[in-house]
């Protein structure tokens, strides 16, 4: 089968498990931006500093394993991303740490409680333009959005030509997550205890320019989906009546916004959202897709959501560091009987870590297509 | 090898006790290590505690979330191949959910853990408003623990302390729950609640 009919055939698989169609197989998704050069014997330092080469390596690697689709492609340099989400500054290979260390989020508390009144003054970018200065070299990050501006569009093709797919570029997260990252997380958390009002009027005047930064990263990139991040703000963490207040009403904005776009949103969703899948029935049905990390309990998302939403994952990245090849089976194997074979895409939960072992991966990618098929 | 998992908010005391109760197991002629996850001001913690000369290793974030369990588990395994401790004290990061933690333990293929131990610290002086806010955070660290420490007694208002020994032992009804300082050394009587095994 030539690179275009490889292509064509592994979007159709991926579109049917968003429309929870039947497949003739479960459509096979990978990510792990740091595992990508480990495996392919590429220094963090480099992948970190050559956006190119991390490019490159990237494809290489989806090509080695020979996965359907990568959940989320990044074009440009990853700790800086890390930096634009979080609003921290990042530790990385190469510069502060040592040339094969995984980079490290290093928070701080940078924001000050008045920055929420100039949000709400000011807006959500000037207030990006000047904190990022804080936890960033300003000449460094002029120069990855520079690469990042002049190369989004380049990826989704590039895979395309290759046969495989992307399914999202760019991310977009609730305000919620870089206000948490950019107060520190023990001082935002009881920004929500002690000044609740002044949090929320600063979350609702991001909100707008957040989603509009997100559809348009989206669009640049090309892919299918953008990823919708959730990770501080999961229901594991904090309490629901926060919950309610300050999380789930800006991820139905977000949601909607992006449909409204033909933009399928990937709930790149980290720890355990279990208390709250219910209320994933009220987003728009056949148009999402939950990426889960092995902490929520997927099955119980299938019993509620999965007639509405397709799910990826949720391969635990504890198996693929430190499980055996037959526990990597088992689970694959458990998966598809338990929550597919519609509506799934098998993957790793969040990123495959650094140190990931090359044998699970490969026994992951083995039973994938192994229990994958339906036909 | 011990394992003693220490959880508990950022700030509510996990190092203070972490330090001391280190050096005692080390005086007693034991090889002690401590694994230390942190999510803010990474390394300073880790520079004291190598300055009193304990031996640390750190769990970095690559993320913050997903990693951290595989990075446990594969620090563990280098740590009893490399140091061969007695003990190894688990400092997780105040966000960690122990559950998580131990979820991880049956990757674990180094020696035979004779013992695993959650602790978890409550900080008297926060717990109000940390129960309003990440009530399931921190209702699941004091939910998985064997020993819950209420700490800085001494900062503390009585209510302050009272409600902390209350809503523990409400949320854990066979945890043992004992009480310090946040000044003055750890009484041995404490060290034996962590560490029973200890002479």
């Amino acid at each position: 089968m030539n690179k275009e009919a490889s292509y064509q055939e592994r979007l159709a698989l991926i579109q049917k498990a968003i429309n929870l169609e039947p497949v003739d197989r479960i459509p096979i998704a990978i990510l792990g931006p740091a595992f990508a050069p480990r495996y392919m014997g590429m220094p963090l330092s480099e992948f970190c500093e050559d956006a190119e080469a991390a490019l490159q390596v990237t494809l290489e690697a989806t090509k080695r394993l020979d996965a359907d689709a990568i959940n989320s492609l990044v074009i440009g340099r990853f700790p800086v991303i890390l930096t634009l989400i979080w609003l921290s500054h990042i530790r990385v290979p190469g510069r502060e740490l040592a040339p094969d260390a995984l980079w490290q989020v290093d928070e701080a508390e940078v924001m000050t409680p008045e920055d929420y009144d100039f949000i709400v003054e000011h807006g959500w970018q000037a207030f990006l333009n000047q904190h990022l200065p804080k936890v960033i070299d300003p000449a460094y990050l002029g120069e990855s959005l520079a690469f990042m501006g002049a190369n989004a569009s380049r990826g989704v093709p590039l895979f395309r030509e290759n046969g495989y797919v992307v399914i999202a570029t760019g991310a977009v997260t609730i305000p919620f997550e870089p206000m948490c990252g950019a107060r520190s997380m023990s001082k935002f958390f009881f920004d929500l205890y002690r000044m609740p009002d002044r949090v929320q009027a600063a979350m609702d005047r991001a909100l707008p320019e957040i989603i509009a930064g997100g559809i348009g990263l989206a669009k640049a990139g090309g892919a299918m989906g953008t990823w919708v991040g959730g990770w501080r703000a999961a229901s594991a963490m904090l309490a629901p009546k926060l919950w309610n207040r300050f999380v789930w009403p800006y991820y139905l904005k977000i949601v909607e916004a992006l449909v409204a776009e033909n933009i399928t949103p990937v709930l790149h969703f980290d720890q355990d959202w279990t208390r709250d899948l219910v209320r994933l029935q009220e987003l728009p049905a056949k148009k999402c897709i939950l990426n889960l990390d092995g902490m929520t309990d997927i099955r119980k998302f299938k019993q509620l959501v999965g007639d509405r939403m397709a799910v990826m994952g949720d391969v635990p990245a504890s198996l693929f560091a430190s499980g055996t090849p037959d526990a990597m089976r088992n689970y694959v194997r458990d998966l598809v009987r338990d929550v597919g074979p519609t509506g799934l895409i098998l993957s790793s939960g969040c990123d495959m870590p650094v140190n990931a072992k090359p044998e699970n991966v490969e026994a992951f990618m083995a039973a994938s297509r192994e229990y994958g098929k339906t036909a | 090898m011990h394992l003693l998992l220490f959880a508990g908010f950022l700030g509510s005391g996990k190092t203070t006790l972490v330090i001391p109760l280190s050096k005692a197991v080390v005086q007693s002629g034991y090889r002690v290590a401590i694994i230390v996850n942190e999510i803010g001001e990474i390394g300073i913690d880790n520079q004291l505690m190598r300055q009193l000369d304990l031996n640390v290793w750190e769990l970095v974030a690559g993320c913050i979330c997903c990693t951290l369990s595989g990075d446990l588990v594969t620090t563990l395994q280098n740590v009893d191949s490399d140091y061969v401790p007695d003990l190894v004290i688990v400092e997780a990061s105040g966000a960690a959910n122990p559950q998580s933690v131990l979820r991880a333990l049956p990757y674990y293929r180094g020696r035979s853990l004779t013992s695993v131990r959650i602790v978890s610290v409550v900080d008297p002086l926060r717990l109000a408003m940390l129960m309003e806010v990440l009530t399931p955070l921190v209702t699941s660290q004091i939910q998985h623990a064997d020993v819950i420490v209420i700490t800085k007694t001494d900062l503390a208002k009585p209510e302050e302390v009272e409600f902390a020994h209350r809503t523990s032992r409400e949320l854990n009804l066979n945890a043992r729950i004992v009480s310090t300082g946040v000044r003055g050394h750890l009484e041995p009587t404490l060290i034996s609640e962590l560490l029973p095994w200890l002479n």
